[in-house]
């Protein structure tokens, strides 16, 4: 039972996705899904070459909060875990859900992000997440001034 | 009232081909830049720099051409307040903040109100130089190309040259110690399980030859560019007579605000994705450059003509702005909020109402 989960990152509240997917794991066997998502989505008339700075950017960037994931779960005082990251491009909720779908992960563990004012001007990611999970999902009530950067 | 949208679909048209053609133009130098052995280090500082900006040195150019130059010198001025107030405005109050790096604040902060000043300077010595009663009465001034102003010409250009090499140094530095570690490992290593549609090889240099296919759209869009400015400058000279607005005003609010398209998109989303690196240096990268490259370089071959109240009024207000801006990211934390973003947009809307109902003659 949920020995294969989920955890996409943008890189903000990660020690606490990792410290409650630890916690939830609680030393029993299981697979965790590193993800970072590229959100390639940019309006018309950018500039092309800024377009693919801002991608490449993001992908150092995915890279980077990655690694930095495998050096929270510390496998090695957690040899009970087994990491996988994945780096993908395109539009964050749809590659999420598709992750988990292809996966089949048991359980995707969010953050609950923005407060309300930011989720009604930009949208939430872990909403849309939330209508088309393929399994049941772990929300973290992250908090908005706590980053792991 | 056909003439007002026929000029108002010939602005929007020429404008957007202006950007677009700035876009394929700068997309293809830089590719035959990395083809001839430039490094990418410094093509991407360039297209950082320049990428947005082209429009506005096109428009501005094209004014001076077609003895417009007090439009030209609006556009660069009003898309600087434009910029600063009206897009970190917009960005912070939808976004909810901008982050900005201490060291890229007062490194990009400085450069623009410096730049400010020196256009400032530049243009009262000028009129006191060629002019001396644009001074005290509103008429229409020179900017000549004689002392002191070639002088001025080459300090903005010698400026932004050290502006640039600064620029790539810090780049340098940035991708050695923390990008390049990470792209040789995404690259090198099977560590991640990476999307088949990234292209992993644009994280390294790679060189190709150079294609013709490049060299033709750089030609091209160059064209396009020229002949989508003029139209743009011609079809906003036509509406300001139809519609009795002062040329000024049109290049200081609807050109300037047209041709800083590209600096809203990349702002607005650069920051949504938390790349507040490239929102500031979007904004700060352009502010100088619109002022030290347009000006410096046209005002070295040509006589600038610059309106009394851009001297009095605009100048100022574009370098107040800039430190303002700059302040607000001081006292918040290094961050523009929301509450900041707001008043840099009431801050645009009161310039705006001042400028154009109780200064600009409408």
């Amino acid at each position: 039972m949920y020995n294969k989960i989920l955890v996409p990152t943008m890189g903000k509240y990660m020690k606490q996705l990792v410290d409650h997917t630890l916690k939830f794991v609680d030393g029993r066997n299981a697979e965790i899904i590193v993800l970072y998502v590229v959100d390639d989505d940019v309006p018309f008339l950018t500039p092309t070459l800024l377009k693919k700075d801002m991608i490449k950017e993001l992908a150092l960037k995915g890279g980077y909060f990655l690694d930095k994931s495998e050096k929270l779960i510390d496998l090695e005082s957690n040899p009970n875990i087994s990491l996988r990251k994945i780096l993908k491009k395109g539009k964050p909720n749809e590659v999420i859900v598709d992750v988990a779908r292809e996966e089949e992960v048991e359980m995707i563990v969010l953050g609950s992000g923005k407060n309300i004012l930011d989720k009604h001007i930009l949208g939430s990611v872990s909403e849309k997440v939330i209508h088309h999970a393929p399994c049941n999902i772990f929300l973290i009530r992250t908090l908005n001034k706590e980053f792991t950067e | 009232m056909l003439d007002v949208i026929i000029n108002v679909a010939i602005l929007i048209i020429s404008l957007i081909i202006v950007i677009k053609a700035a876009d394929v133009f700068i997309e293809n130098i830089s590719l035959i830049g990395l083809a001839l052995g430039v490094s990418q280090i410094l093509l991407g500082v360039t297209a950082a720099a320049i990428g947005t900006s082209l429009p506005e040195f096109g428009s501005a150019l094209l004014a001076i051409i077609n003895h417009s130059s007090h439009m030209g010198v609006g556009i660069v001025i009003g898309s600087n307040i434009w910029n600063v107030a009206g897009i970190f405005g917009i960005t912070a109050t939808i976004t909810g903040f901008i982050k900005a790096d201490k060291k890229s604040l007062s490194r990009d902060g400085l450069i623009a109100v410096i730049t400010g000043i020196i256009l400032l300077f530049l243009m009262i010595l000028s009129a006191k130089f060629t002019n001396p009663s644009i001074l005290s009465n509103g008429e229409v001034g020179v900017i000549s190309h004689e002392f002191p102003t070639v002088i001025g010409s080459i300090v903005m250009v010698l400026f932004y040259l050290y502006y640039f090499k600064v620029l790539i140094k810090d780049q340098k530095n940035d991708f050695r110690h923390f990008k390049k570690e990470t792209a040789e490992k995404m690259y090198e290593q099977e560590e991640f399980i990476i999307d088949s549609s990234f292209n992993v090889d644009n994280l390294k240099e790679k060189k190709e030859k150079v294609k013709l296919k490049n060299v033709i759209l750089m030609i091209v869009s160059i064209i396009a560019l020229a002949v989508a400015c003029n139209l743009l400058i011609s079809s906003a000279t036509h509406l300001s007579h139809i519609m009795g607005i002062p040329e000024t005003i049109m290049a200081l609010f609807t050109l300037s605000i047209g041709t800083s398209i590209p600096e809203l998109v990349v702002t607005l989303s650069s920051a949504m994705k938390g790349l507040h690196d490239l929102s500031l240096g979007t904004i700060f990268g352009s502010v100088t450059f619109n002022i030290l490259i347009p000006i410096g370089l046209l005002s070295f071959f040509s006589n600038v003509r610059v309106e009394t109240l851009s001297l009095y009024f605009d100048a100022p207000i574009m370098i107040l702005i800039t430190i303002v801006a700059i302040l607000l990211f001081k006292f918040n934390n290094m961050k523009l909020n929301r509450t900041s973003g707001l008043l840099l947009i009431a801050f645009y809307i009161v310039y705006a109402y001042v400028r154009i109902f109780s200064l600009g003659g409408i």
